[in-house]
């Protein structure tokens, strides 16, 4: 159970990582394009480049908040239940989320083989390459809820606060 | 319809996160009604991430969070102070005018009820306010950050309806000033029945110059983002990203070195809480998707035709669903939640899109400080560790005049729509 508690750690503070890098790589862009505007000078492509970090980091993001318990949730009514069943439902919720995040999935393996053989422009590489980020995100989000489910199942998560309220 | 939105209902009750409940309803629709067009699912909530106007939240966020340190707030309740603090309840005053000049600044009510909160509540209960009623204030006066332009919640209705989102910031000014005037004016009434006291400041020119000076450049900050997003100086998205680096030159010479180094923090605070409402556009893709495939919009058009609402009666009723919704519902997942339904109705009605966005921002800021789900609310909590419903009813009287504005925007769209009439035109 630690091992599992160790690997859910590191593997969320490095996606975190990559995240906030990715962050730091659009606002660069974006500032740069803005200090660029009085002379008049565009750079090919970077909207294009600040599009794909930042879906890709959102998609991260949405797999990382499972993580985190940092989704935004309506738990007014599960809290005021007996403990017992504010788990069971809390489990529930995890596993249906994991399920709805296997289904896409699963219906992006058809989706990169059709529609991601179309050319992404102006890079010209195919699309399937950015839209590979659904299935890996959504993996993620698989394992975290499963990983999740099972500290939870073991007692070694604190269900007080199931999920955080929006900031 | 029914599967749809039964699933939808049984998951937000069980506390499946919002943006996952939407996934959950319209999968389970798709399976049941049409299993062909179960690819659609993942197109669509690709399409809800891959948007280039989007990339503006988390900047505006990340804005909200590099301004929202000690050195820039101290100065503006110093400003504050000065210019309405010898008045009867000089911090009840105070208290306001600073959130409605930080509103124009962290783009977030949460943030502004920290960080005022934290330095005014204190201060306020030595100077003899009941603890609530300082609260209250605080909590209350904090919905002007919602309101306020640059916002973060007109940013996302904006995107979800479609909207301009300097149209909307435009039409939040007056509803904004008109809601922290009229809490001012509760504040006298209090202060004079109550004894509330005054502070001692002395007045001088060259006081208020120093003071004004200090917090120039805090202040220019909203002035030029609204500005430079209503005049097409650059997109919102640009905007927000040179507002940042903004943010952190003021930061770096008002606070220091600590700006830079608690900027990774904010960033990844910043794109935590960008990529939760990412996932509920997302999901709201698909979800919208199944709606107008079952005609719902339509459906409750009619339904409500069928009532002889006329647009005024139409945008009072949903002012008062708002009301409502908000209490259960955080402030994103209810706009991205509702606009779809409603605004299409509205619409059709001849109300217009930056109308109904600010009547939906200002009854959703009403509900973010009622309980049991108000955000703000729990955020004072944190700070002053008194019960919510506390707090709530130290705030009731305040937020009664953001009620009152609300029903009067309802009943006079010109309050909204006058300032974006005069930029861009009827």
């Amino acid at each position: 159970m630690e091992k599992l508690e160790k690997a859910n750690r590191i593997l969320t503070n490095l996606l975190e990582t990559v995240m906030v890098c990715l962050f730091g790589i659009f606002l660069v862009i974006v500032v740069t394009k803005v200090l660029l505007r009085p002379f008049d000078t565009a750079i090919y492509g970077v909207d294009e480049l600040v599009k794909i970090a930042f879906l890709t980091s959102s998609a991260i993001g949405g797999a990382v908040a499972i993580s985190r318990r940092e989704h935004i949730a309506i738990t007014f009514f599960i809290d005021i239940l007996p403990a017992p069943i504010k788990i069971g439902l809390y489990l529930l919720g995890l596993l249906l989320v994991a399920f709805v995040n296997a289904v896409l999935v699963y219906l992006s393996i058809d989706w990169i083989a059709g529609p991601g053989n179309n050319i992404w422009q102006p890079f010209g590489m195919r699309q399937s390459y950015v839209f590979l980020v659904v299935p890996v995100a959504c993996s993620l989000a698989v394992f975290f809820c499963l990983v999740k489910a099972v500290l939870t199942v073991a007692g070694r998560e604190n269900t007080d606060v199931l999920w955080l309220p929006e900031d | 319809m029914l599967i749809l939105l039964g699933a939808l209902f049984i998951f937000l009750l069980i506390g499946v996160p919002v943006a996952y409940a939407l996934g959950l309803a319209s999968v389970a629709y798709f399976m049941v009604e049409s299993p062909a067009a179960l690819g659609f699912v993942v197109q669509r909530f690709f399409s809800g991430i891959n948007n280039y106007p989007l990339v503006s939240l988390p900047f505006f966020i990340l804005m909200g969070l590099v301004m929202n340190s000690g050195g820039i707030t101290r100065r503006l309740l110093d400003l504050s102070v000065f210019f309405v603090g010898r008045f009867k309840g000089g911090l009840g005053h105070v208290n306001v005018v600073a959130s409605m000049i930080f509103g124009g600044i962290s783009g977030s009510s949460a943030s502004d009820t920290a960080s005022i909160g934290a330095v005014l509540i204190p201060e306020m209960q030595k100077r003899g306010y009941p603890i609530e009623v300082a609260s209250g204030i605080t909590v209350a006066s904090s919905t002007m950050g919602m309101i306020i332009p640059p916002s973060v919640p007109m940013i996302i209705y904006a995107i979800a309806a479609e909207v301009s989102i300097g149209q909307l910031f435009l039409g939040g000014i007056i509803p904004g000033i008109m809601v922290g005037l009229l809490q001012m004016l509760v504040i006298a009434y209090l202060a004079h029945k109550r004894g509330y006291p005054t502070e001692v400041v002395p007045f001088s020119l060259k006081a208020a110059w120093t003071e004004f000076k200090n917090s120039v450049p805090v202040l220019i900050m909203p002035i030029m983002i609204v500005g430079s997003v209503v005049f097409g100086f650059v997109t919102p998205t640009e905007t927000a990203g040179a507002a940042v680096v903004y943010g952190l030159i003021i930061g770096f010479f008002l606070v220091g070195l600590a700006t830079i180094k608690e900027l990774p923090l904010a960033m990844r605070q910043a794109i935590i809480m960008s990529a939760k409402i990412m996932m509920i556009i997302a999901f709201s893709q698909v979800f919208i998707t199944v709606l107008a495939l079952e005609r719902v919009p339509n459906q409750i058009g009619d339904f409500i035709t069928g009532f002889g609402l006329g647009p005024t009666g139409f945008i009072v009723m949903t002012a008062l669903l708002i009301l409502l919704a908000g209490t259960f519902i955080d402030v994103s997942p209810a706009i991205l939640l509702m606009t779809p339904v409603l605004l299409p109705v509205a619409q059709e009605m001849g109300i217009s899109g930056v109308h109904f966005g600010v009547v939906m921002i200002l009854g959703l800021a009403v509900g973010a400080c009622t309980p049991p789900v108000g955000n703000c609310l729990n955020v004072c909590a944190a700070i002053t560790r008194l019960p919510i419903g506390k707090i709530f009813w130290g705030a009731a009287p305040f937020l009664l005049a953001n009620v009152v504005v609300l029903l009067l925007i309802c009943i006079f769209p010109q309050l909204v729509l006058w300032i974006p009439g005069l930029a861009f035109g009827p």
